[in-house]
């Protein structure tokens, strides 16, 4: 293994277990040696979320571990992403994800955000306490592909019902699929409002948006 | 059609059309059963065994499936998804039962100057005579103003009843329990030197009434009852929920409620040999959500952004107005709320320990399923409330249960052979672990390197303790023939993570107010709440819930936010302060914050003392 190989190596192992500091200086050490920043991004750090995230199904670790490896990962993008040009960006798809209106819980989006991003997704927060035709606005200006939408009160139940509304009566409806998620969203009550996806949590988000963009499907 | 439901072990009939749940017919049978989720499927608390009627009933649901596995074969359903529509014989297990609750009901109290708003006051009404025929209420108020000076005084619709017989009995000598130098509350012949008031404290979970004797200033009676609201959800948001989702939620929740508190007056005053009617004066407090269904006012917004709450100011409303059966003419007194999330019982946990009086810092943790934190002193208070999660009141942990008879309250591991020693609360076998059982296992895992910073088990560590369980690791606290529950008590690496969490939000706030604050230290730390008298703080520290605690001085102050409902009984002008504190105080909101997310992540890593806030790295 070449000296470079070894600190990308080690930059991956850093990611999966969650040391912000040493995944920093491994990715400042790798961008200082001259290699593309896409390259990092595409064949090791993506990787790396792709490991937690399997490990996270399989019940080997839990929430806080993967925000932790997350975490990591979010401070090496922050570095990259300045560096990457516009067409060594990944192109994956584009999701615009919210907390419905009544809701200011950021958390597991915020999570969903990171992961999302870290697999290559170009996401667009918009934040919390978002009302249903924002949704649909915001959709439409960035030519999304996906709208996720989360809720943790059981008493944004109505809001949920009324944001995937707003995207399936929209211009905008054939082009864009919904995906829900939060402790408050069940499969049962998103399916019965026609959302395209549900996601009981940030590893399965990633995975689901990949699925329903038919990504690494053949 | 009509089907018969039998509840065992009590034996306890019902009846069903075959619509509801077995959930919905407990509650309306008044069974209580666990539902931390509100009988939404999620939690799996509800469990119940079917005896006899099994075969009828419709096949497990996919959630019951997910969350009982290979109970199902032993006849256990989720008693909030099955609806049977034949008759059934159930037994509700010892774990899905609510239990009263030990809970600590001497509040330390600061001591306060014993100035209560109802006064007796003696006095000597003139006999009316045919040269001046004086209706009797108005030569009660003239002798009133002509001995004592009070003008304008009001007489309560139910006094002026009893007036005519009691102002005749001794030839007009009557006392008069006067309220605010405003109002007759009572009337009694002769000299009547009693004079008594109930405080109440509503939590989420727990319902505590103090009995005082207002012209000694002495607690004649505490009694404390689990709130009955549980049965429809274990936490506010479960409970609005409730509301917002059923017609006649609110109303459901209310009269649970005011039936408990009603039962435990009657429990107060036969504990002290008086009637619940000589009961002259109330105060509560509670939480926001509790505080409104109190008063019949729709908590429905408060759980939308931006969380407002219907009223925030203190109010005076009759006894029979809000239906509580003291006497009919007092006065209940409610403590203002701060905010959504920060309510009369964060209010009376400040008046209770004062940190607006004094120089040096205070933090005042009032901990539970919402996590109230108090940091200021004299200058500046701010306060803000996080959603820890019901993790320190057992509820998504394994093998989580209430502080209830039976429950682990603390662990310790030997570091060199892994061997654990329990101690239950009754020293029972144990059932399940409540929170500061929760809290030690983790310090003391923590301690003997079984729990690594992360949060992980030691993957080094090789014992038959901990192993792969159907959840991921575990570890083993206690093998099932030492336990009750006929099964390995075990901590799983899940109820670790939700511990982190819990711990997490605590960390992040704290560490918001001392930002906002400037601050890098504290003087006095003050766990509260009936969770802050179990707690161990060494184990808090152990886990990193307070923040750099060896130099600060930490207290376990029990139920305060009861302390400061009984000082607002016993001292008026405490109502001021409390109205002032809820004025003048600052609510920081968590969720706006920026560097929320950032700490929060970081409050989940387990450290070494002495860091916690000073090397924010990992």
């Amino acid at each position: 293994m070449s000296e470079m190989e070894t600190i990308l190596e080690a930059l991956k192992e850093a990611i999966i277990n969650g040391k912000r500091k040493d995944a920093v200086e491994l990715t400042k050490k790798a961008l200082d040696s001259g290699i593309k920043p896409a390259d990092i991004v595409s064949n090791y750090m993506i990787p790396a979320l792709d490991v937690v995230g399997k490990r996270f199904e399989t019940k080997k670790i839990f929430v806080p571990e993967m925000m932790i490896s997350a975490r990591a990962m979010q401070a090496c993008l922050d570095l990259i992403k300045p560096l990457l040009a516009k067409d060594e960006a990944i192109k994956m798809g584009t999701v615009v994800i919210g907390t419905v209106f009544g809701d200011l819980h950021d958390i597991g989006k915020n999570l969903v955000v990171m992961m999302l991003e870290s697999a290559g997704f170009d996401v667009v927060n918009i934040g919390e306490n978002v009302p249903p035709e924002r949704f649909v606005e915001e959709a439409r200006k960035h030519n999304a592909d996906i709208v996720g939408l989360s809720s943790l009160l059981t008493t944004g139940d109505p809001y949920v019902k009324a944001t995937i509304e707003a995207v399936k009566n929209s211009d905008i409806a054939g082009k864009v699929k919904v995906i829900c998620g939060g402790a408050a969203v069940t499969p049962k009550f998103v399916y019965t409002y026609g959302a395209d996806a549900y996601a009981p949590d940030a590893a399965s988000a990633v995975t689901k948006v990949k699925e329903l963009l038919r990504i690494g499907i053949n | 059609m009509r089907y018969t439901v039998i509840f065992q072990p009590s034996g306890k009939k019902a009846y069903t059309d075959g619509q509801h749940s077995i959930l919905q017919i407990s509650q309306e049978a008044g069974v209580p059963i666990e539902s931390l989720c509100g009988g939404k499927g999620i939690c799996g608390k509800c469990r119940v065994v079917v005896e006899n009627g099994n075969e009828k009933l419709p096949p497990p649901t996919e959630r019951e499936i997910k969350t009982l596995g290979e109970l199902i074969n032993r006849g256990y359903r989720l008693a909030c998804e099955t609806i049977p529509a034949c008759n059934i014989i159930l037994r509700v297990p010892e774990e899905s039962r609510i239990d009263r609750q030990v809970i600590l009901t001497t509040a330390k109290c600061v001591s306060a100057k014993l100035d209560p708003v109802i006064k007796n006051i003696y006095i000597e009404v003139p006999q009316p005579t045919l040269d001046n025929p004086m209706a009797d209420s108005e030569r009660l108020l003239t002798a009133l103003k002509g001995d004592h000076g009070f003008h304008n005084i009001l007489i309560d619709s139910m006094v002026i009843r009893k007036l005519p017989h009691i102002i005749r009995e001794y030839n007009g000598r009557v006392t008069v329990t006067i309220w605010d130098n405003r109002e007759i509350l009572d009337i009694a012949s002769g000299i009547n030197d009693n004079l008594y008031g109930i405080a109440f404290d509503i939590g989420t979970t727990t319902i505590v009434a103090y009995l005082m004797d207002l012209l000694k200033g002495k607690e004649l009676s505490v009694k404390a009852a689990m709130n009955p609201q549980v049965a429809y959800g274990d936490n506010v948001v479960s409970r609005i929920s409730y509301c917002a989702e059923n017609p006649d939620g609110l109303e459901k929740l209310r009269s649970a409620l005011l039936r408990c508190m009603n039962t435990l007056i009657e429990e107060v005053c036969e504990d002290a040999g008086i009637k619940p009617k000589q009961v002259l004066e109330s105060t509560v407090v509670g939480n926001t959500v509790m505080h409104h269904i109190f008063l019949g006012l729709d908590p429905q917004y408060i759980a939308l952004a931006p969380y407002c709450p219907v009223i925030q100011s203190p109010m005076q409303i009759k006894a029979r107005d809000v239906y509580l059966e003291i006497s009919p003419s007092a006065y209940v007194h409610i403590l203002p709320v701060k905010a959504g999330f920060v309510g009369g019982d964060t209010v009376g946990v400040i008046i209770a320990t004062e940190p607006h009086r004094r120089d040096h810092i205070t933090l005042v943790i009032d901990l539970g399923t919402n996590g109230e934190i108090v940091l200021g002193n004299r200058n500046r208070l701010l306060c803000c409330s996080t959603a820890a999660g019901p993790a320190f009141e057992g509820g998504h942990i394994k093998w989580g249960m209430r502080a209830t008879s039976g429950a682990v309250e603390s662990v310790r591991v030997d570091p060199e052979t892994l061997n654990v020693e329990l101690k239950t609360i009754d020293n029972r076998p144990p059932l399940g672990i409540c929170g500061s059982g929760l809290i030690s296992a983790v310090s003391e895992l923590k301690r003997a390197d079984v729990i690594m910073k992360k949060g992980n088990f030691n993957p080094e560590i090789s014992s038959p303790r901990l192993r792969e369980g159907q959840d991921g690791p575990e570890f083993v606290l206690a093998w099932a023939k030492e336990t009750g529950i006929r099964s390995d008590l075990v901590i799983t690496q899940q109820d670790v993570a939700e511990l982190q969490l819990a711990k997490a939000a605590i960390h992040a706030g704290i560490t918001i107010l001392m930002r906002r604050m400037g601050l890098t230290s504290i003087d006095r730390i003050l766990l509260a709440g009936a969770f802050g008298t179990y707690i161990n703080p060494e184990d808090a520290c152990v886990i990193g819930l307070i923040p750099d605690c060896l130099s600060a001085n930490i207290e376990s102050v029990g139920n305060a936010a009861g302390a400061g409902s009984c000082l607002a009984l016993l001292n008026k002008n405490k109502w001021k302060e409390a109205e002032r504190i809820a004025q003048k105080m600052d609510y920081v909101e968590l969720s706006a914050d920026p560097e929320f997310n950032e700490l929060f992540v970081e409050g989940m890593f387990f450290k070494s003392r002495h860091t916690q806030v000073s090397t924010p790295e990992e």
